[in-house]
């Protein structure tokens, strides 16, 4: 069972996960806001930043609609990994990753439904438990420890 | 799917159980940044702040600052959670 969690005073719900570009070789742990208004995943420009990702490298994107307006957005192929006691869980996704702007910056990313869809979640706030069962995962492996 | 010839395993896969020791102590370090949010608010005001292995590594009034910071003294920015600790979050709406 994956473990998110509730900002102590957002109240906001996280959950956190390893995003790896295999084209480009980033990679680095994200803690996504979960998020299923958002059709699909998104990687804010912070957590681009941490990761050093070159935007000049990404060869695709695409106009999305948010609630501030339409905004152009990076596409590219990212594998997406989230651990419980058990497994490892992976997901090859089209991650959209947002052009960098300054007040954008706190901003988290957003987890979206193209991977909260495979899950059947718990959302308690009242008992602070934010809990995913796996129904399916696009690569799984057990762990020892 | 279990198949170790399964390409996102070829890469996430090639030590699983350290991607998993990495992600719990991220979320170790996410979950202290919420649970501490007032002593951070009073310790850091107004400040960028990174969380590494569940402590407070590196502080900086501007993100590049702290970024170089944390490149300087080999701390994985990958594995570090960053944050701007304002005193009176935003309302976020997505």
């Amino acid at each position: 069972m994956l473990r998110g969690r509730f900002g102590d005073t957002s109240g906001r719900p996280y959950m956190e996960g390893h995003v790896l570009f295999p084209r480009l070789g980033w990679s680095g742990n994200v803690s996504f806001i979960f998020d299923t208004g958002a059709d699909t995943s998104l990687l804010m420009p912070l957590d681009a930043q941490r990761m050093g990702i070159n935007y000049g490298l990404f060869e695709d994107q695409e106009s999305t609609l948010g609630v501030g307006g339409a905004s152009e957005n990076f596409i590219e192929g990212a594998y997406v990994a989230f651990a419980d006691d058990e497994a490892l869980y992976g997901y090859e996704i089209e991650l959209r990753i947002c052009k960098p702007a300054d007040e954008l910056m706190t901003v988290p990313s957003l987890l979206g439904r193209n991977i909260i869809d495979r899950w059947r979640v718990t959302y308690d706030k009242s008992a602070a438990e934010l809990l995913a069962k796996v129904i399916s995962s696009d690569a799984q492996t057990r762990l020892e420890g | 799917m279990t198949d170790a010839t399964n390409p996102i395993l070829s890469c996430l896969g090639r030590d699983p159980e350290d991607i998993a020791r990495r992600l719990r102590e991220f979320s170790k370090s996410a979950g202290m940044l919420s649970n501490d949010r007032p002593r951070l608010i009073n310790e850091h005001p107004l400040q960028w702040i990174g969380v590494y292995r569940g402590e407070v590594s590196a502080k900086a009034d501007d993100l590049p600052s702290l970024m170089e910071d944390l490149e300087r003294r080999g701390i994985p920015l990958g594995d570090t959670i960053i944050r701007f600790i304002e005193k009176n979050q935003r309302t976020l709406i997505l």
